[in-house]
């Protein structure tokens, strides 16, 4: 009831931004109540652990708060936090030393056909994803999610694009091989 | 590596997936902002309604001012000239025998001199206000002269008593008096009962009074020497005519 209260106060975004840049705390409070449900889904994509996924995310937020004035306005204020939220996951998974990065090189082959059902409800895709090596992983939910280029991957990740892409190759190939294991496999993609 | 329809899917599916945050999370996001955050709009408010309180005060002032200026406008014009009109007639009253003549001409001079007087100022209200209190004044001034007539009864018995008796003496002594010699006796009877109340009224002197006296005193005296002159005209001729009809 108080979100939607402040959220209605401020139904102007840009005016809602000025007064969190002046530090006024219902502005604060109201973009932290307008997004901090789906960045914390967007956290625990990459994280596994759903407190070490709010603690990244409040960490997030903290930055966000911090570095408001950077916002220009030229894009999705959204955009704009996730991708601290992104770089925050990243960082922190990082610096766990989670992250493997295998440097061996696949044939980029056509992966194998996979079938989709309407049973793969979000926890079912959100497990999948959990059970993926964290290199695999990140490169996957950055890839196939956030929809960033490889590239950008490679720059993010400190990583070169050729291993960029052999990591989603291979995230696909387990991916697949687990959903033979579940026997879900119906019809193919392409 | 084009996106296959699987990863769509669970593009699809993530991208819209949300999760409550616990309710302990804002506070600690809150206690690491470094918040300097005072609140301005307070004072901004305060800044607005003292502004206001004093436009408002300002704007009192100026229009009160305005009509104190106006009111004293008013009082300049009006205030002196009434007491002035009736100071003059009240010693009028006291210094003149009562008569018709002497209280019109009391009534008209205070209005010749408000208008000089106002004619910087707007003048028709004090006009009418001086015209009413004018009529005012000479319905007072008639019941103040009936008061001195009755005050001065006395007086005027004893000097009507005084000019029988001079009257009388010139009857004993065998002088004929015309009705012109009973008119002179009565006048200087007037005069001196006038010099007795301008002596007689709080030792306070009528300018004015004094010299409608002394213009008096000049005809006075003009017309007693002309009566004269035709006296003793009047005397030789009558003598002339007796000794020649003899």
């Amino acid at each position: 009831m108080n979100r939607l209260k402040i959220i209605s106060f401020y139904n102007n975004e840009k005016m809602l931004i000025r007064k969190a840049i002046s530090g006024h705390p219902n502005a604060q409070r109201a973009i932290y109540e307008k997004f901090a449900p789906k960045m914390l889904g967007v956290c625990r994509q990459y994280i596994k652990d759903l407190h070490y996924a709010e603690d990244v995310m409040i960490n997030g937020f903290v930055k966000v708060f911090k570095s408001l004035n950077s916002f220009r306005h030229e894009g999705s204020f959204e955009g704009w936090i996730r991708k601290i939220m992104v770089r925050e996951a990243i960082s922190y998974l990082r610096k766990k030393q989670f992250v493997v990065f295998d440097d061996e090189v696949y044939e980029y082959n056509t992966p194998n056909q996979i079938t989709i059902t309407s049973s793969m409800d979000i926890e079912y895709i959100q497990r999948l994803i959990d059970n993926l090596p964290e290199g695999y992983k990140m490169v996957f939910v950055l890839y196939a999610i956030e929809g960033y280029k490889h590239s950008e991957i490679a720059e993010m990740l400190d990583i070169s694009e050729s291993t960029s892409k052999s990591q989603l190759f291979k995230a696909r190939r387990l991916l697949q091989d687990k959903l033979k294991e579940q026997s879900i496999l119906g019809y193919g993609t392409h | 590596m084009e996106p296959t329809k699987f990863e769509n899917h669970i593009k699809e599916t993530l991208k819209g997936s949300e999760i409550k945050p616990s309710g302990d999370a804002w506070n600690r996001i809150k206690g690491q902002i470094k918040n300097d955050y005072k609140p301005q709009t307070g004072y901004f408010r305060y800044g607005i309604a003292a502004g206001f309180i004093g436009i408002l005060i300002l704007s009192v002032l100026f229009f009160t001012t305005d009509d104190e200026n106006l009111n004293h406008e008013v009082q300049i014009a009006t205030k002196p000239s009434i007491p002035f009109v009736e100071k003059e007639k009240e010693e009028l009253l006291k210094a003149t025998v009562p008569g018709q003549e002497t209280i019109i001409t009391a009534v008209e001079e205070p209005y010749e001199v408000e208008e000089e007087k106002s004619s910087t100022f707007p003048q028709k209200e004090p006009k009418r206000e001086l015209i009413t209190s004018g009529e005012t004044k000479l319905a007072n001034a008639e019941e103040l002269q009936n008061n001195a007539s009755e005050v001065s009864n006395e007086q005027i018995d004893t000097k009507i008593a005084e000019v029988l008796a001079i009257v009388n003496a010139l009857e004993v002594n065998d002088k004929e008096l015309t009705d012109m010699e009973v008119d002179s006796l009565l006048r200087q009877a007037q005069k001196q009962i006038l010099t007795q109340k301008l002596l007689n009224s709080d030792n306070t002197v009528n300018p004015s009074a004094l010299l409608s006296q002394v213009e008096e005193e000049l005809d006075q005296s003009f017309r007693d020497q002309i009566f004269k002159k035709l006296k003793s005209g009047y005397n030789k001729v009558r003598t002339a005519v007796a000794v020649r009809n003899d």
